[in-house]
């Protein structure tokens, strides 16, 4: 039980990074109906420029992290007009393989320059953790929880209660309504893109003291992320959210009790099976391409 | 030399006429000079190496051109296959002792199976959720390969590879792949001109079109999946006998990013581009060795190709040139005119041909297609009319087989067709045409009615090889007056011309019952006179004809019976000229107080 | 001087003409219908003017300057309705995942105001609204037809033009709601000049004070609604030259 119990912690911390990344890939597809391959690399390259910041630099945790969203910020808005926008009139393919070859760029990018060799990263707290009777509650997972919590309200509150949030929801519903209204298309997009950045950033930094900083875990992140928004139902941030904690659990169960070596194998398991059984998610609608 | 059974059905499939094969006679020869070659040209070592794998890259690469290029699918999990071909011939010869022939098919089966299985995932997926899918399956066939070490030797690979008794020495193997290579070559070269390579470039350019002209779209996706995935192990396979050794690393995700990159770089529609790709990618990196030096460049720069082919040269450097140098080549030669245009619709069902019964399409609350009956009489022309939003694009759609009926029952010619997939209404005799046409863009007029004309149950399409297909397909393009332009590509007919074609296409079919969505859509006058003229002679043939059309004027001429919808039910049905003048479609056209 | 003046608008879908040269003008507190069966170029003609579509030829006068033209900068839907042009487009396009009101409310995206200015301006709204005030925190996909036509027509009033392109107000509505509809176009012409199209004559014509027949993409009438009504000329536009109108 306590055991259980000690996984459970863990699989919500795991689970709550993979919901940050997911909620990035879920809003560039509703904005763009893109699925962005490069989301990962983002949490990379995040990760990477703390390490610069904070370790090679040895400038303050706190100046490091900011400078470190505002880069992603930046890579992001690079991004948008780099890849998407060129071909926001092509067909998905392209757009697909695209994304592709910039996730490629991204993590080779950061291995010429940095080399292969995984970095170490220091959490943000001095205390290792705390134990809360059988359980003990490892002092960046209880952050990683709480940021999570804080940017799952804030999203809520910025796409409910602000009319630039309306306005991105307007967009993403119909783009050609949205500019006879007066809305800036290709801002709103903008916004997406460097919104989603900067969350797949968030989720690298959070992440990092966790596993070590590694060119690869841009991408192990994000397939484990498109997992949960397959399974929470793609299109659905609810879902993206839920789907991304889900996975978690599992993963961290299935490591446990079936095989660790195999742990990444499980989301990708999991992401079979739905898209095989059901496409749709838990929460989404109707997945097929329509005549 | 066996070939591995795969490739002799391909080859099969491919036209037997033996003019065709004397006419490529020059490649055969082509082939046999590279190859001799090959075989007694003394290349060092490290030339040898390069040779090696760009001949394997290129025939994985060429599995991509069928699956991507002709069938327009994406799979990302090239590298997979591969390996598995790869992992059969060196566990099997060098683990299990068994002959290298026995593991190159047992691979080249392996992944066929395993492609077939992935393709099958396409029944409810494509795009970006089909990309998803085929990443997942290599990353899980990486994970295996690094992690079951009781099968595998996980991260260490496998080593002291077996290779033919036949070919044990370098130069000997680099022939024999060389020739296998030219062979695949050919075979895929010419997979687009047979049956399945249409149906597959028909998928691509068309979906919707392709299964509303009889081709099974599910079973052509599971093919392309599956050749790829063939053409893929076997390469594998012969690359772990020519380099004796092979581990994990080289069969990731990354690796099958590469043959994206290569099948792209070259134009992916076409195996000389997937020549040209290779070559040029495997080559590039040879001569700046120093990229090499720094890790990660060498992928970085593959990266940004990716991004810059795909937005500056997306049909890749082959596709780039067959453009520069179009009007250059030969003009498009004319074909003779082929036997008079035959007509033969099937005539079981009695008088009705189409019987429409409580029809009803609701899309959620709104109820699109509320409860219509119609009863189209064989011979001559039955008009469907009704204001905007009256619900006959509805009709169509799901008398088509587009959108599944809420409920009622649709019988063609006596035959419930109303659970029937498009590709099977086909098959029972439905022919239609598009309001936006729906052409195979890539492809010639004369493709385009050929592929009308393979329908399943065309009782006119003769012994199906080439000849008669064509023989009909020239008929059906004669008969709307476009003969004499049959091979040239769709891009240089006029609207209007595209249309008589799309529905030459539905001709050559030899249909039952043919539906016209809106064909005076966006024609001039004198297009529309000529349009008439073609109905009457299409009517005069004994073919029922099923019209829809805003154009009053062309509609009360051509035809003799009008049914007209309002909200999505029928107001009114009879005799042309009466129908016209009843008050409640005076009302709905013009409006109520 | 018209508010709206179009000079022979040629606007081609590839290769097709959808607009062979039309010359159409609005004057200022005016409702002009344009009329014509489905394909004859009327959606495409308010497309043209608030930038959806490019012309190919001819030219767009709004208030004497242009907005589309030979020599003028192509103008995209944002900047066209910041000048006082609002187009409601066929199929009312509601957002679906967005409440009544917070449609009503996007509907001044075409000038800088605060959300509480914007929230009290749509309250203002369900005045000239009411069917719909009980309906201002449901969402768009739940919506009948009739209602979801208000709520287009109330958006598109938001963004406070000086000229409302009404595109097919009536499409799919059954004829009691058409009437509530049409209804509020009367209120509206008080304080806004509109050009509706619509394929219901009739009722096109009913609040008009003048109109125009479009047929394949050429005016082929032009006048008051009661001589337009009573040429024949209108009936073989719709329903071909054969049909006689018994009543």
């Amino acid at each position: 039980m306590d055991l259980v119990l000690q996984l459970l912690f863990t699989g919500i911390g795991i689970g709550a990074v993979y919901a940050l990344v997911a909620l990035g890939f879920v809003l560039i597809f509703r904005a763009t109906n893109v699925v962005n391959f490069a989301q990962g690399e983002f949490s990379m390259v995040a990760a990477y420029l703390m390490v610069v910041f904070a370790v090679d630099l040895g400038w303050p945790y706190w100046l490091s992290f900011l400078l470190a969203l505002a880069g992603m910020a930046l890579l992001g808005a690079i991004f948008n007009l780099g890849v998407y926008y060129p071909l926001r009139h092509r067909s998905f393919l392209p757009v697909i393989i695209a994304t592709i070859g910039a996730s490629i760029l991204m993590a080779n990018s950061v291995l010429a320059i940095y080399g292969p060799q995984p970095q170490v990263l220091e959490g943000w707290f001095e205390t290792p953790g705390i134990q809360l009777g059988p359980v003990y509650l490892d002092s960046q997972y209880l952050l990683i929880i709480a940021v999570t919590i804080v940017l799952v309200i804030f999203n809520y509150w910025f796409f409910e209660h602000t009319m630039l949030g309306k306005k991105l929801q307007a967009t993403s519903q119909d783009k050609e309504m949205a500019s006879l209204l007066g809305i800036s298309v290709s801002t709103m997009i903008m916004i997406t893109f460097i919104y989603s950045a900067v969350l797949g950033g968030l989720a690298g930094i959070l992440v990092a003291p966790v596993l070590f900083v590694s060119i690869q875990m841009g991408s192990t992140i994000a397939l484990k992320a498109f997992a949960a928004t397959i399974i929470g139902g793609f299109g659905d941030v609810a879902g993206a959210i839920i789907g991304g904690l889900a996975l978690g659990i599992i993963e961290t169960f299935g490591a446990a009790y079936i095989s660790v070596p195999y742990k990444d194998g499980f989301a990708f398991l999991v992401l079979v099976a739905f898209l095989v059984f059901r496409p749709q998610g838990i929460f989404g609608e109707r997945v097929a391409e329509k005549a | 030399m066996s070939a591995p059974s795969e490739n002799l059905a391909v080859i099969a499939a491919a036209p037997r006429n033996r003019p065709l094969l004397l006419r490529h006679l020059p490649y055969f020869v082509g082939c046999a000079i590279v190859v001799a070659l090959a075989a007694t040209v003394q290349f060092d070592g490290y030339v040898h190496n390069i040779l090696m794998q760009a001949t394997t890259f290129a025939i994985a690469v060429f599995g991509l051109s069928v699956v991507l290029g002709l069938c327009g699918q994406i799979n990302l999990a090239q590298a997979a296959f591969f390996g598995l071909g790869a992992y059969a011939v060196g566990l099997g010869t060098s683990d299990y002792h068994v002959s290298y022939w026995l593991c190159l098919a047992g691979g080249c089966v392996i992944a066929l199976l395993a492609g077939a299985f992935l393709g099958m995932s396409t029944l409810r997926l494509g795009g970006h959720y089909l990309a998803m899918v085929t990443i997942s399956f290599q990353q899980i066939v990486t994970l295996v390969m690094i992690n079951s070490i009781w099968l595998t030797h996980g991260p260490d690979g496998v080593s002291r590879i077996g290779r033919p008794e036949l070919f044990q020495s370098s130069q000997s193997y680099l022939a024999f792949c060389v020739a296998m290579l030219a062979l695949v070559g050919y075979a895929v070269w010419h997979l687009a001109d047979t049956r399945l390579g249409r149906a597959m470039r028909a998928v691509r350019d068309n979906e919707l079109a392709a299964g509303v002209v009889g081709i099974d779209v599910f079973r052509t996706k599971v093919s392309a999946f599956a050749l790829c995935a063939v053409l893929g192990g076997l390469a594998g396979g012969l690359f772990a006998g020519g380099f004796a050794y092979v581990s994990p690393d080289q069969f990731s995700f990354a690796e099958s990013v590469v043959f994206l990159t290569m099948s792209l770089l070259g134009g992916v529609a076409s195996p000389i581009g997937s020549a040209i790709g290779t070559g040029l990618l495997i080559l590039i990196p040879e001569w700046l060795r120093f990229l090499k030096s720094v890790p990660g460049l060498y992928l970085a720069i593959y990266g940004l190709s990716v991004i810059l082919i795909i937005r500056y040269m997306p049909d890749g450097i082959w596709g780039f040139f067959n453009l520069a140098t179009e009007r250059w080549r030969a003009k498009a030669t004319a074909r003779a005119a082929g036997p008079a245009l035959q007509l033969a619709p099937a005539t079981v069902g009695g008088d009705i041909v189409l019987s429409v019964r409580g029809l009803s399409k609701h899309f959620g609350g709104l109820k699109a297609v509320d409860n219509v009956d119609i009863d189209v009489r064989r011979g001559g022309v039955h008009a469907l009319i009704g204001p905007n939003g009256s619900g006959k694009t509805t009709t169509l759609n799901v008398l088509s087989g587009l959108y599944k009926a809420t409920s009622g029952t649709v019988k063609l010619d006596g035959t419930d067709i109303t659970d029937m997939p498009p590709h099977q209404r086909a098959a029972a005799g439905l022919g239609r045409t598009f309001q936006n046409i729906r052409l195979f863009r890539s492809m010639t007029a004369l493709e385009n009615v050929v592929i009308g004309a393979e329908r399943p149950g065309n009782t006119l399409a003769g012994r199906r090889d080439d000849d008669d297909l064509n023989a009909r397909a020239m008929s059906a393009l004669t008969f709307v007056g476009l003969g004499a332009r049959a091979n040239e590509l769709i891009s240089s007919f006029s609207y209007g011309h595209q249309r008589l074609i799309e529905i030459a296409r539905a001709l050559a079919a030899n249909p039952t019952l043919l539906l016209l969505d809106e064909p005076a859509a966006g024609l001039n006058s004198t297009e529309k006179l000529e349009l008439h003229a073609l109905l009457k002679r299409i009517a005069a043939q004994g073919l029922t004809i099923l019209i829809i059309d805003h154009d009053m004027t062309l509609v009360s001429e051509a035809a003799q019976h009008i049914t007209v919808l309002n909200f999505g039910k029928r107001i009114a049905d009879g005799e042309s000229l009466a129908v016209l003048r009843h008050p409640d479609v005076v009302s709905a056209y013009l409006g109520t107080e | 001087m018209a508010l709206l003046q179009i000079n022979d608008l040629v606007v081609r879908y590839g290769e097709i003409e959808a607009l062979r040269g039309v010359s159409i003008a609005v004057d200022e507190g005016q409702v002009v219908t344009l009329l014509g069966a489905n394909g004859a170029g009327k959606s495409t003609t308010l497309r043209a003017i608030s930038g959806l579509a490019k012309p190919a030829a001819g030219e767009i006068l709004f208030d004497g300057k242009p907005i589309s033209g030979p020599n003028t900068h192509t103008l995209g839907p944002e900047a066209i309705v910041r000048l006082g042009i609002s187009h409601v487009p066929e199929g009312r396009r509601v957002f679906p995942g967005l409440s009544v009101k917070e449609n009503i409310m996007l509907g001044g995206s075409n000038r800088r105001a605060s959300k509480s200015e914007l929230s009290r301006e749509a309250d203002a709204m369900f005045d000239l609204f009411p069917d719909i005030r009980s309906f201002a925190s449901a969402l768009g996909w739940t919506l009948s037809g009739g209602q979801l036509q208000m709520v287009a027509v109330a958006r598109g009033l938001m963004a406070k033009p000086r000229l409302l392109l009404l595109d097919e107000p009536s499409l799919g509505l059954a004829p009691v709601i058409v009437q509530a509809v049409f209804r509020i176009i009367s209120e509206i012409r008080r304080n806004t000049t509109v050009l509706l199209v619509e394929q219901n004559a009739r009722m096109g014509l009913s609040v008009a004070d003048h109109g125009y027949v479009l047929e394949t993409g050429r005016i082929v009438l032009g006048g008051k609604p009661d001589e337009l009504w009573g040429n024949e000329a209108i009936r073989a536009a719709y329903l071909g030259g054969h049909a006689k109108v018994s009543a």
